[in-house]
């Protein structure tokens, strides 16, 4: 690239039309000297003004504090910890240590306090070697309300009062036995991650996991078919590990890397044993419901890319992989003397690739193309055996036997794509894609897919810059064979599954940005996008969605800045059974508001957001009323402010306040009996409304 | 032709046209630091507690030529201008350079061209003419964007559609500070769909839900084509990023002649169906991404 480099451009100009060229398609500039040059040029560089050299420097920054939390709410805590009325501590740090000769060390912590705390350490000799250790947690509080009569865990009994009954208004003892369950996981991370540069172009990667997730999570379970069902507090104790071994290798013109990945998942509790609540079926005094099996995945990538001249590159990448899964079975029924298994696992086996390759090139100084092919398919190998159908553990009912079905896919795609830049406002692409999607054992074996997109992008001005993008794509299928299996009822033969089912599709994007001075910045975004299945009698027949957005920022002087933006989507579809239509129409609205103030010149620092969503849920359908709306409410008010106290010390002080509301006929007002056949866990929709108040101390050192 | 070549200035009308002599300064980043000092409006020092300052490290930048070896060669802009004329020009970055968007990414391609950022041409962020300082901020000890903290707002500034999605109820935690967009794309480009880091959508959501990653006994056919079939990825106002509630989302599919076939319209409500409240179809049929049970044909095991 030593043609970027010129000693008489000043006398050349009459070449740089050409020249320029050559230049422009190059995606890598500039000047890359030898090392021999490079020691020339440098030889008397001493960078002595540089803040250090080989001393060692260290610098970082701690923030201690408390917090106090109004009011308790899972939904507020939901992620973050802040669940639980009370004060909390609040601590985080940041340190970063730079030795002599590369070495280097960082730390950072964030949320001590809470259950949502995160530690990173990394470390090593720059250039040479990097290791990093990353611990997190994530709460995820999903129910505090709901209430269960049975004792939580794997084996799940009731109280030995408990009077069964053949619906939940006889279940006497209801009342009396229930107890609230916490329907909530922690999620703990582990990361250990290390990189070894063995020269500037190879390169060694290895990472590891662990995540652990424990807890609750609620799980419908029915015994005898349609007798009865429960809503349980199911055990949730997964531990995964994945991990990665690459060697990469990165030269000027070509890179290329080749991994292994694994993942193994676990589940330490592999199955949920409950007694039946209900009187009915009076053969099934229990059920018993496999929980998810252990499996595994392994993987083998190869990318590369390669640049021919400096206009044109190809990339590839190409996977082969591998999924297990072979948990021991349950047997057919808890109850009765079930009949012998066809085998004792299920020895899963599922083949994965992935193949995909891209080629573009600047054919001319204002014309890009670009190719592209793409592969994944899943072979599944899984044996197939018939199984004895027990409905629900009722060892009086069975259906007939059914064999597994391994399905397969394979998804091809080609596509091509022009950029033309007219002039330097005017950028148009066009492109095209075809898409062959086949399955195995599903109602259609291939669907085609023709999609046709064009962009327009003109930069008006320095101030005007606005985008355009219409697309359209149109998929159709082979014939549609509904599949029949001995002893289950039929789909519909007018149904057309929404994702083989034929399909047109058009999408618009509009957006537009206005600076009217530089200090402001006007943009509109909007998007539409319509499905139209017009071939499906029944099945989803048509989704619409648009969105709406316009976004203001200000900065209105040197210390003081304004964002404010508003977002309306609405989310609408149709759909027809055998004998009625309904209609889903959802609305979201999304607002942010913040402003920030520097009140004096790096001594105090102001600033106020505010959130706000609210979203309508409103479902039809033709045989009579509509639902109650579903909705949810959402502000969020934040104020703080950054007090310098020295060079050194911040003291930082914050206000939240948060208040929430939903309303969801799934759940308001039913209680653990109100269904007949259901005895639910009578969780209420949450509503909250919670300050929370900070102050902490930071000190940098 | 290689002398022709030679003649060649980064651009014609909208580039920059390096320095007359293209000579590098004579003392390097001592040369810069005379103006670009503590002072100065742009902090600049913050680059040398950063990897790209780090002299130790033979691949950095400043173990190189310094200043120079991102502003390229600055000998003559270092130089006192003559009285009427502006200072030479140098290579700097941003929105309002003279120099072009491919000199400026081209500047950080020269060693940022390892396979995370090998499908950076031709990706949808470079045709869009992006520049990465439009996201990453060199000097800084800290690049905000690579903060969990601060990395999504850099998103949003260009998609305002996910920053809308995320603040709906039910969502992965992005707006919580506890997920990063670059937990699943790769903004530099990648050979797969929405530049995801995984070769297919499926692979993404197994990173963290593996349990649901099977194969199972009984699938259920759509899961382990595209978990985008039932779900929205971001967020949606149906819990658990469902695409709508149940049980219009299962009825799409299916329309059996048993319990399936029938409409439940808001009626069912009020009179406290259990093919609509609570769980609605879940409530029997609750192992819908699939059942290792050998009676667990229909879901419900």
């Amino acid at each position: 690239m030593d043609c970027c480099i010129s000693h008489f451009q000043h006398k050349r100009r009459q070449w740089f039309a050409g020249c320029a060229l050559v230049c422009l398609v190059s995606p890598v500039a500039a000047e890359q000297l030898s090392e021999a040059e490079m020691a020339q040029v440098t030889a008397n560089w001493e960078c002595k003004w540089c803040p250090y050299e080989d001393t060692a420097v260290s610098a970082g920054e701690v923030e201690a504090g408390a917090g106090y939390v109004s009011n308790d709410s899972y939904k507020q805590g939901d992620y973050t910890g802040l669940n639980e009325e009370g004060a909390y501590f609040v601590g985080d740090l940041e340190y970063g240590y730079q030795g002599g000769k590369g070495a280097y060390s960082d730390v950072e912590a964030y949320d001590l306090g809470l259950d949502s705390r995160r530690i990173m350490a990394n470390g090593g000799k720059q250039g040479q070697i990097d290791a990093e250790l990353k611990y997190s947690e994530l709460p995820k509080l999903n129910l505090d309300t709901a209430r269960t009569p049975y004792a939580v865990g794997a084996n799940q009994t009731l109280p030995a009062s408990w009077v069964a009954a053949a619906n939940t208004g006889g279940m006497t003892e209801l009342e009396n036995s229930l107890h609230y369950a916490d329907i909530s996981t922690q999620r703990k991370t582990l990361d250990l991650a290390a990189d070894y540069h063995q020269t500037k172009s190879l390169s060694y990667g290895f990472s590891f996991q662990r995540a652990t997730k424990e807890g609750y999570r609620t799980m419908g379970l029915s015994i005898g078919g349609f007798a009865g069902a429960a809503i349980l507090a199911v055990p949730v104790d997964y531990v995964t590990d994945q991990g990665q071994a690459r060697i990469s290798f990165a030269k000027p013109r070509w890179q290329a890397s080749f991994s292994y990945e694994f993942s193994n998942f676990k589940n330490e509790t592999d199955s949920v044993r409950w007694q039946n609540a209900f009187s009915t079926p009076a053969s099934a005094p229990e059920g018993q419901a496999s929980l998810e099996p252990d499996n595994t995945m392994q993987q083998f990538t190869l990318t590369g890319a390669y640049r021919f001249g400096e206009s044109t590159q190809a990339s590839a990448l190409l996977s082969m992989g591998r999924l297990e899964q072979n948990d021991g079975f349950l047997p057919y029924s808890i109850n009765g003397t079930p009949p012998a298994l066809p085998r004792s696992s299920l020895d899963g086996k599922v083949n994965t690739f992935t193949g995909n390759l891209t080629v573009n090139t600047r054919l001319t100084e204002n014309f890009d193309f670009e190719a592209r092919y793409k592969q994944n398919e899943q072979d599944n190998d899984t044996p197939r055996a018939s199984y004895t159908y027990i409905v629900a553990d009722n060892p009086a009912a069975s259906g007939a036997p059914r064999s597994n079905i391994p399905y397969s896919f394979r998804q091809r795609e080609l596509s091509v794509e022009g950029r033309y830049q007219l002039q330097r406002p005017h950028k148009f692409t066009v492109g095209y894609a075809y898409e062959n999607f086949d399955r195995t054992y599903q109602e259609v074996d291939a669907t085609k897919e023709n999609n046709f997109w064009g962009t327009y992008r003109n930069r008006v001005s320095e101030r005007w810059d606005w985008f355009l993008r219409l697309e359209m794509d149109d998929r159709n299928g082979d014939a549609y064979t509904a599949i029949i299996e001995p002893g289950f009822p039929d789909e519909d033969p007018l149904l057309r599954k929404y994702n083989m089912a034929d399909r047109d599709r058009k999408q618009a994007k509009f957006a537009v940005s206005y600076l009217p001075q530089p200090a402001l910045q006007l943009s509109f975004f909007t998007d539409y996008a319509n499905d139209d299945y017009s071939n499906s009698e029944v099945g989803l027949t048509e989704s619409e969605q648009t969105n709406y957005t316009l976004d203001l920022q200000y900065r209105i002087s040197e210390a003081l800045s304004f964002n404010i933006d508003y977002t309306i989507t609405t989310m609408d579809s149709s759909q027809a059974g055998v004998t009625w239509t309904a209609g889903n129409d959802d609305t979201v609205n999304v607002a942010h508001l913040g402003v920030l103030y520097q009140v004096f010149r790096n001594k105090l620092k102001l600033g106020f957001d505010y959130a706000y969503a609210d979203s309508e849920g409103d479902i039809s359908v033709s045989t009579g009323e509509p639902y109650p709306t579903l909705t949810s409410t959402r502000h969020t008010f934040e104020i703080y402010g950054d007090y310098n106290l020295n060079e050194r010390s911040i003291l930082h002080v914050s206000y939240r306040h948060e208040e929430y509301d939903e309303d969801n006929w799934a759940v308001d007002g039913v209680t653990p009996n109100t269904i007949d056949n259901v005895l639910t866990m009578g969780e209420v929709s949450p509503d909250y409304n919670i300050g929370v108040f900070a102050v902490s101390f930071r000190y940098a050192f | 032709m290689l002398f022709w070549c030679c003649c060649v200035s980064l651009a014609v009308a909208d580039d920059i046209q390096v320095n007359d002599q293209n000579l590098y300064s004579r003392k390097g980043a001592d040369t810069c630091l005379k103006c670009h000092d503590e002072d100065y409006k742009y902090p600049i020092f913050p680059i040398f507690y950063n990897k790209h300052g780090n002299r130790n490290d033979p691949r950095s930048p400043m173990a190189q030529l310094q200043c120079e070896s991102c502003h390229g060669p600055g000998r003559a802009h270092a130089t006192e201008p003559k009285v009427g004329f502006d200072r030479a020009p140098i290579i700097s970055f941003g929105r309002n350079s003279p120099a072009s968007k491919d000199k400026q990414n081209g500047q950080c391609l020269q060693c940022h061209n390892d396979h995370g950022r090998q499908n950076w041409a031709g990706s949808a962020h470079e045709r869009q003419d992006m520049l990465c300082v439009d996201c990453h901020k060199l000097h800084e000890r800290h690049d905000p964007v690579l903060q969990i903290t601060q990395q999504s707002e850099f998103c949003y500034g260009c998609h305002k559609k996910q920053r809308a999605e995320f603040a709906r109820t039910s969502v992965h935690p992005v707006r919580y500070e506890k997920m990063e967009c670059t937990q699943c794309h790769n903004p530099h480009g990648a050979v797969t769909d929405a530049m995801l880091k995984t070769n297919t959508k499926n692979d993404t959501c197994y990173r963290c839900h593996a349990e649901k990653r099977g194969p199972y006994l009984w699938t259920h056919a759509p899961v382990a084509e595209n978990c985008g079939l039932c779900h929205e990825h971001h967020g949606s106002i149906h819990t658990p990023l469902l695409k709508k509630r149940v049980p219009l989302l299962c009825q799409e599919c299916h329309t059996s002649t048993a319990h399936a076939r029938n409409p439940y319209d808001g009626s069912a409500v009020s009179s406290q169906s259990a093919f609509v409240l609570a769980k609605g179809c879940l409530n029997c049929h609750s192992q819908v991404h699939g059942s290792n049970h050998p009676s667990g044909v229909k879901l419900m095991r």
